[in-house]
C-alpha cells in the first residue's frame, strides 16, 4: 500500500540520512522522495511510502528522531506519484550537511 | 558553579568544556581507551577528579558502561579514539540501543580539516553507528562542546533510554573558546495519553487477566509501584529476561519467564489469558513464539514510554505512553478472579523446576540455584549469551529489578564480565556475579587485566562444555544432529589462564566439588575465578522450537492443560 508523508526536519547534521535510514530499515519502501527549504533551520522531506506494514508505527518511528520537528500523513486516496509532484524538481540544499 | 550553566565568560579547551559538562552531569566514573584523536582529551582529565578505568579493548568499555547504566540508573559514560577505537565500541553501542540502556558515548575525530580525506584513523563512526543510536552528534566548534554534551546527556535518560554518540574533532577538543549557552529547553520527547478509564474498565470486565512485565518496568525505577499494583489487584505476572527481579520471585502470583526458554505455566497463562496488561515489554519474538498465535484470545492494553513500541508488532485495545509510577496507582482496583489465579497457581505447581539429573557431573541449573540461595539479596548477577544466559534467567533467582543483567536483545557474547565490572562501580558493595560459558568468556578475556589492575571484586564463573552450548543444541534438535563448528575442546586451561592475570582460580570438575566452590567463591575478598566443568550433553528445557508457537513447548503438552 501506498501512502504520501510529509516530515519537517531541523537542518542538523545527518538529519536526512536518519530520516531515510529510519524509512528503509523498519521495512518500507521509499519510492518518491523531494527535499526543500522550509525555514531558517529546518526543511521539508516529502516521501512516497510503499509497505504492507503499518504506516502508522513509522510516523511513531519517525517522531521520536530529535531532528524530526513534525510528521504529517496525507489522506490515503492522495497517495500516488502525483502525491509528491509539487515539490518534483528536487531542490535539496546539501551545504548544510557539510556544516 | 552552577551545574545547569556553563561559564561562559571564560574560554577553555574542548576537551575541558567536556569534562565540566561530565561533572556537572554527575559523571563519577568514565570507562576508556585512550588513543590519538582524543588525546587532548585524556590530556585534561589529569586534572578532573571524574574516575577513568582503563579497560583492555573498547567494547569493554561500551559494555562495561552499559552495566553501570543498568544498576546505577544513571547514564553511563564511555570513550575511545578515532578509528578502529571508535568501531570497537559499536557492539556495545548497539547492546544499549537495543535494550535501551541511558549512554553517552564520546569518541575522538581526525581534525576538520582532514575528516573525509581517509586520514589516518579516519572513519565515519557518526554514519556507521546512525542505525543504533537514539541521537548523535559531530560537534564542528569548540564553543558547542559543552552544550552539545550536555543535551547528550538528557537525551539519553528521558523517555525510553538509549546511546547518544558525540564525536569530537582533534581539533575541535585541542582548540579553546567560549561555551554557548544550552538550550532553554532541551529537547526530550514524552508523548502522553489519558486512556485510564479505558484501561480501568478493561481490567474489571476481564475474568483471566495477566501482567506481561519487560525491562521498561525496571528502568522506569517503578518496581515498587508495580508490586503494589500486584498487591492490591492479584494479577497473576509473566516476565520477560530483561525484566528477572522485577516481580517478587517470593509472590505466589509470579509465573517466572515467558517465552522460548520460559516456564510452561507462564507460557500457557498468556495462550489463556482474555486481558494481557502488558508493562515496558515490546513483545520481542524470543517472548512471543509466533506472534500470530500469541495470546490468542486477549484484548491488550500497552503500558509504553515509547510510543513506537505502541502496536508495533500487536495492535493495542488501550495505549498508555506516560510513566508508570503516575498511572498504575490509578489502575489499581479489586478484581474478582479466584478462579483465574487458582489455575494459574495450579500450572505453576504442577511445573517444579527439577535439579534431580542423574549422574555426578556438575548439573549447571543446580549450582546456580545453590549459588543465588547463597549469595542473598545484595547480589547481582550478569551474564553472557548462550544457554548458561537461560540457565541464570531460570535458575538464579534476584530479588530486585536491575539486579540480573542480560544481553536480551542484541544477544551479545562477551557481555558479562565488563558489565559486572560496569555493575561494580555503581554498587561497590554488592557482590557481582559474572556467569559466562567457554565461548563467551574467550569474547572479552582481557578484562580480566580490568579487574585485575583495579582489584574489582567480581566472581567470574565459566560453565565449561566444552563447546558453543546453545548452538549445539539447536543443531542437535533442528539440524539433524550435524554438528558445525562449535567444538571448543581445545580451550586453554582457563584456571591457569586466570592466575596469569594475577586471578585467583579454580576448578570443579564433580557434583559434590559445587558447595565447597560456591563457599570459596563468597568468600573470596578480591576478584575470583571459578572454572566449573559441566555436562556437555545438557541442554536447555524447556525449549518453544524458532517459529513455532509458545503453546508448543517441547515435552510439555498444553492440550492437557487447556
Amino acid at each position: 500500500m501506498k501512502r504520501n508523508l510529509e516530515c519537517e526536519i531541523a537542518q542538523t547534521e545527518g538529519s536526512l540520512i536518519r530520516v531515510l535510514g529510519v524509512i528503509e530499515r523498519r521495512g518500507y519502501k521509499l519510492q518518491e522522495l523531494s527535499v526543500l527549504p522550509a525555514g531558517p533551520d529546518t526543511c521539508q522531506m516529502s516521501f512516497c511510502i510503499e509497505s504492507t506494514r503499518d504506516i502508522s508505527v513509522l510516523v511513531k518511528q519517525l517522531e521520536r528522531l530529535y531532528d524530526v520537528r513534525d510528521v504529517f500523513l496525507l489522506p490515503a486516496e492522495s497517495a500516488s506519484r502525483s502525491g509528491v509532484e509539487p515539490h518534483a524538481a528536487p531542490n535539496f540544499q546539501a551545504s548544510w550537511l557539510a556544516g | 558553579m552552577d551545574g545547569n550553566r556553563p561559564q561562559t565568560e571564560v574560554t577553555k579547551s574542548g576537551a575541558r568544556w567536556l569534562l565540566d559538562a561530565l561533572r556537572d552531569e554527575g559523571c563519577e566514573v568514565l570507562f576508556g581507551y585512550p588513543g590519538g584523536a582524543i588525546m587532548p582529551v585524556y590530556d585534561a582529565l589529569v586534572d578532573y577528579p571524574i574516575k577513568h578505568i582503563l579497560v583492555r579493548h573498547e567494547q569493554g568499555a561500551a559494555l562495561s558502561a552499559d552495566g553501570y547504566a543498568r544498576v546505577s540508573g544513571k547514564v553511563g559514560v564511555c570513550m575511545a579514539t578515532s578509528g578502529p577505537g571508535a568501531t570497537n565500541l559499536l557492539t556495545g553501542i548497539a547492546n544499549a540501543f537495543m535494550d535501551s540502556v541511558p549512554m553517552v558515548v564520546i569518541t575522538g575525530q581526525v581534525s576538520t580539516n582532514v575528516m573525509g580525506t581517509d586520514a589516518f584513523q579516519e572513519v565515519d563512526i557518526f554514519g556507521m553507528s546512525l542505525p543504533v543510536v537514539k541521537h548523535s552528534y559531530i560537534v564542528r566548534r569548540t564553543e558547542d562542546v559543552y552544550a552539545v554534551v550536555r543535551e547528550a546527556f538528557a537525551i539519553a535518560r528521558s523517555g525510553k533510554p538509549g546511546p547518544v554518540l558525540v564525536d569530537l574533532p582533534k581539533d575541535i577538543t585541542a582548540g579553546h573558546a567560549t561555551a554557548r549557552a544550552m538550550r532553554s529547553e532541551l529537547p526530550v520527547k514524552n508523548d502522553q495519553s489519558d486512556q485510564i478509564a479505558n484501561a480501568r474498565d478493561l481490567l474489571s470486565r476481564a475474568r483471566k487477566p495477566l501482567l506481561y512485565v519487560g525491562g521498561g518496568v525496571g528502568m522506569a525505577g517503578a518496581e515498587s509501584e508495580l508490586r503494589a499494583f500486584m498487591q492490591a489487584t492479584r494479577i497473576p505476572a509473566v516476565w520477560t529476561l530483561k525484566a528477572k527481579g522485577t516481580v517478587d520471585y517470593r509472590d505466589p502470583l509470579d509465573l517466572g519467564m515467558l517465552g522460548m526458554h520460559g516456564t510452561p505455566a507462564s507460557n500457557f497463562a498468556v495462550q489463556e489469558c482474555d486481558l494481557l496488561l502488558v508493562m515496558g515489554a515490546r513483545f520481542d519474538d524470543r517472548a512471543t513464539g509466533k506472534i500470530a498465535t500469541f495470546a490468542p484470545n486477549a484484548r491488550v492494553i500497552h503500558c509504553d514510554i515509547d510510543a513506537a513500541e505502541i502496536g508495533k508488532l500487536r495492535a493495542a485495545d488501550v495505549a498508555l505512553d506516560g510513566r508508570f509510577a503516575d498511572y498504575l496507582p490509578l489502575l489499581a482496583q479489586d478484581l474478582d478472579i479466584d478462579a483465574w489465579r487458582g489455575h494459574c497457581a495450579g500450572m505453576k505447581a504442577r511445573y517444579p523446576e527439577r535439579y534431580d539429573a542423574p549422574g555426578d557431573k556438575v548439573f549447571a541449573p543446580e549450582l546456580l540455584r545453590k549459588l543465588s540461595l547463597a549469595g542473598g539479596d545484595r547480589t547481582i548477577v550478569c551474564s553472557d549469551v548462550g544457554q548458561h544466559q537461560m540457565w541464570v534467567a531460570q535458575h538464579y533467582q534476584v530479588s530486585r529489578a536491575n539486579a540480573h543483567l542480560s544481553s536480551g536483545g542484541l544477544g551479545t557474547m562477551g557481555y558479562g564480565l565488563p558489565a559486572a565490572i560496569g555493575a561494580h562501580f555503581a554498587e561497590p558493595d554488592s557482590c557481582i556475579i559474572s556467569v559466562s560459558g567457554d565461548g563467551g568468556i574467550m569474547m572479552n578475556i582481557q578484562e580480566l587485566a580490568t579487574l585485575n589492575r583495579y582489584k574489582i571484586p567480581v566472581k567470574v564463573i565459566v560453565l565449561d562444555n566444552a563447546r558453543l552450548g546453545m548452538v549445539k543444541q539447536w543443531q542437535e534438535l533442528f539440524f539433524g544432529e550435524r554438528y558445525s563448528e562449535v567444538d571448543l575442546s581445545d580451550n586453554p586451561d582457563f584456571a591457569v589462564l586466570a592466575r596469569a592475570f594475577g586471578i585467583p582460580a579454580i576448578t570443579v570438575e564433580r557434583r559434590d566439588q559445587v558447595d565447597e566452590a560456591i563457599e570459596q567463591i563468597l568468600k573470596s575478598e578480591g576478584p575470583f575465578f571459578c572454572h566449573v566443568k559441566i555436562d556437555p550433553q545438557a541442554n536447555v528445557w524447556p525449549l518453544v522450537p524458532p517459529g513455532k508457537s509458545n503453546a508448543e513447548m517441547m515435552g510439555y503438552d498444553y492440550e492437557t492443560e487447556s
